[in-house]
């Protein structure tokens, strides 16, 4: 294309934690996934789904973890997502009565009302309503590539005593993609971006084509990379590493030094649950009565302080539409700079939390879409996915990514710490023993058969890099330490009785109905 | 708009669904229908997973798993694991099994955790040319190691030392090398061509129906040169502004 400078590869990744409760009515962290569909996902297919409609060429990688396809797919949740989304409704039915004195809360409250009513709409609508079709939808028609992850969002460094740990992440992230889909995936998500040396081999061994790394993982690899980051490098194995922009890419998510901490945004943190009479958000409340976030958010960012300002959305749309044009812009400009050293159109790699997208940064759906408008009315980046890059480009520089993640200062403080290396002695021990019990049994049937299958989901659910970032961040630490402990628990039950030749049915059952992901887990990938 | 007849048709496609699960269960119930088969993975026919049992119901399952026994202290399982957290800082931990003996005669020994400088050694025949010694106790237990330089390669070692400095370790870990921390690597600049080879096996399959093919490259016509690297790597090396990274 003339006057092209380069290329943008932009990666969303969609991933929560397995919090289906239905051993109570309700559970508080189950609104993780409902808010993360509300203010996500659902914004995130439509704003991919407009571009299409429109004819707009746009292009991104989307990863989608197996624990979040699990929840989607399930039916007690969509059923509690749609009794959420019936409370929420009420409770912004209420709040237009409440604010119809003041023409601006007034207009907030009536769009939070729209949003919920529509969220419901298409949750019910048989096609559109579900998600996961919606998702391979947008891929067959070329706009979307899909990519999966590890199993459980293991972060996988951490688990290398234990090789097989990795290489049953791996694989079992790879089988779930293949069964809900039909298809291969495109890449693979390193949780957390965590890559160590070898990690290359069973991702090979698995037909993993890419990986996405933190900068320093590309640009202090084993040789220096001649493209700098600006181009994916092969791990010895051949599976491509393309590395995150740090600058770039720290301008969409900072909540300090980049665009959603600017004046204009929705606050996240402000919420009519901890603002308005108690009794009157009681029926909104968890039954444990503590007061929670409802979704409902009548206030901008303002600044720093305490104080805030009512939120203006045109103000909010122009802004965004503005930050859309800057980073336009300094994408041309940063490529266009690059290219004059290149043989080949330099990439920028900019992946994300998809729940940045709409839940943190309420905006940036709406950013995304027309920062997508910019770029192809501009024509000077074309979006690019990195397996359309490496068909384009299939050879590249080899060395050895540099080991670390995309925490806090690039490597695993965060979910080694202090605070939560205690998790690690039993998710090695767990895993150990899950290796010697499929070893001990190469061809279990019936009951023993769903233990050892049971056991290697618990060992899983432990293993998720989302616990120890909770308790490392000191958020629901409760709650993530009682996620590990019960499934180590219910792991070391289930290896308990197997070896005992003793498996107790009506709780393997139970746990069987709790923990209900990876139904086409084969135990024996550990052996 | 709502659409109160897509409400009214989703809750009776649910009853229905419900009700015919229900029916699945007594006719297995009443045909002696295996359970073991009700979990079978579907990947091997490469059908959907088949629906379970009607599952139990919330209090049922709260009274199932409401009692969780505490984690063990200690597994015993004679572990020594040393983990690379970052480029100056070491992870040690270990579970031996309880009451580790002292060596004979050795009275006054201490329990140290010993890391071995391995850097730039034939670790597998070769003596670490330095190492650091932390006393510590107990069968069970972890420390943060400090002490760690980017790009070192050690191993940790748990054993007695006693009094003359002789030190007989009873467990060693694997090796670990640190990450890099300010400059890439030394190795030669190689390159590859990475293809896709397709072989279709069918939809819903757990197995692969792609392959890559690799082979070694010769470096594209006109590459970036070292003084590319040595004018950009600086500028695009993550300064401590980036890395005030994603944390939240």
């Amino acid at each position: 294309m003339t006057g092209e400078h380069g290329l943008l590869a932009l990666v969303l990744h969609a991933h929560l934690p397995w919090v289906r409760h239905p051993e109570y009515e309700t559970f508080l962290e189950e609104t993780w996934l409902f808010e993360a569909i509300t203010e996500s996902y659902l914004p995130l297919l439509e704003t991919f789904e407009r571009l299409a409609a429109d004819g707009v060429t746009c292009r991104a990688a989307v990863s989608l973890s197996p624990p979040l396809l699990a929840m989607l797919a399930d039916p007690l949740l969509r059923t509690r997502y749609q009794r959420h989304l019936e409370s929420r409704i009420e409770l912004a039915d209420r709040e237009l009565h409440r604010t119809r004195g003041d023409a601006r809360f007034h207009a907030l409250a009536a769009r939070h009302h729209a949003a919920f009513t529509a969220a419901r709409r298409r949750i019910l609508d048989r096609r559109d309503g579900d998600l996961i079709g919606a998702f391979a939808r947008l891929a067959d028609a070329g706009v979307l590539r899909l990519m999966t992850t590890a199993a459980s969002h293991g972060l996988l460094p951490l688990l290398a005593p234990t090789p097989q740990a990795v290489t049953a992440q791996i694989a079992i992230g790879m089988a779930e993609f293949r069964r809900v889909f039909a298809r291969e995936p495109v890449g693979f998500w390193l949780p957390e971006c965590g890559y160590y040396p070898g990690l290359d081999r069973p991702l090979a061994d698995a037909h993993v084509r890419f990986v996405c790394v933190e900068t320093q993982a590309v640009a202090l690899a084993s040789a220096p990379p001649l493209y700098g980051v600006y181009a994916p490098i092969y791990c010895p194995s051949g599976v491509a590493a393309f590395a995150r922009d740090a600058a770039a890419s720290a301008q969409v998510w900072s909540a300090t030094t980049g665009y959603p901490g600017d004046p204009a945004y929705r606050d996240f943190y402000r919420d009519i649950g901890f603002d308005l009479d108690y009794a009157y958000l009681r029926p909104y409340l968890p039954p444990t009565g503590e007061r929670v976030a409802t979704g409902l958010k009548y206030h901008r960012v303002t600044g720093a302080g305490d104080r805030k300002e009512p939120y203006d959305p045109e103000r909010a749309r122009a802004t965004a539409a503005a930050h859309a044009a800057h980073y336009a812009q300094y994408c041309a400009d940063e490529l266009e700079r690059l290219a004059a050293a290149f043989d080949r159109p330099p990439l920028l790699t900019l992946p994300f939390d998809a729940e940045l997208f709409g839940h943190w940064w309420h905006e940036g759906p709406l950013w995304l879409e027309l920062l997508c408008r910019e770029l192809a009315a501009r024509g000077r980046v074309r979006m690019m996915t990195p397996d359309e890059y490496l068909d384009a480009y299939p050879t590249n520089q080899v060395a050895e990514p540099n080991p670390g993640t995309w925490g806090a200062h690039g490597h695993h403080e965060v979910w080694l710490t202090e605070a939560n290396d205690w998790i690690y002695r039993h998710l090695h021990h767990a895993a150990d023993r899950m290796v010697a019990l499929a070893r001990r049994h190469p061809a279990a049937a019936g009951t023993t058969r769903r233990a050892l299958d049971q056991a290697a989901r618990e060992l899983l659910l432990a293993q998720a890099s989302d616990w120890p970032f909770m308790i490392s961040r000191g958020t629901t630490v409760a709650y993530a330490t009682k996620r590990v402990t019960d499934h180590v628990a219910r792991f070391t039950r289930l290896a308990d009785e197997i070896e005992r030749g003793a498996v107790d049915l009506e709780w393997l059952r139970a746990v069987e109905a709790a923990d209900a992901l990876f139904p086409a887990l084969d135990y024996r990938v550990y052996a | 708009m709502e659409r109160p007849l897509d409400v009214f048709w989703g809750y009776a496609l649910e009853l229905i669904v419900s009700a015919l699960r229900g029916l699945r269960f007594a006719l297995g119930r009443l045909i002696g229908d295996d359970e073991g088969d009700v979990m079978r993975p579907a990947a091997a026919s490469g059908a959907p997973a088949p629906p379970r049992n009607r599952p139990p119901d919330a209090q049922t399952l709260r009274r199932a798993l409401a009692t969780v026994p505490p984690l063990p202290a200690s597994y015993g399982d004679d572990r020594l694991v040393l983990v690379a957290r970052d480029p100056g800082t070491l992870f040690v931990s270990w579970d031996l099994p309880a009451g580790v003996e002292r060596p004979a005669g050795a009275v006054d020994a201490r329990f140290v955790l010993r890391i071995e400088d391995l850097t730039l050694l034939d670790f597998a025949e070769a003596r670490a040319w330095r190492h650091h010694d932390v006393e510590v106790e107990g069968a069970a237990g972890s420390q943060y190691v400090r002490r760690a330089r980017p790009e070192g390669t050690y191993c940790a070692e748990l054993g007695w030392r006693g009094a003359d400095g002789t030190f007989v370790a009873r467990i060693r870990s694997a090796v670990t090398t640190t990450p890099r921390a300010e400059a890439p690597g030394h190795d030669p600049t190689r390159w590859m061509t990475v293809r896709v080879e397709h072989t279709p096996l069918g939809h819903a399959s757990a197995d692969a129906t792609t392959r890559l093919s690799v082979r070694l490259s010769p470096a594209p016509s006109a590459a970036p040169g070292a003084a590319w690297i040595t004018h950009n790597a600086a500028r695009r090396s993550p300064s401590s502004e980036e890395r005030h990274r994603r944390d939240g």
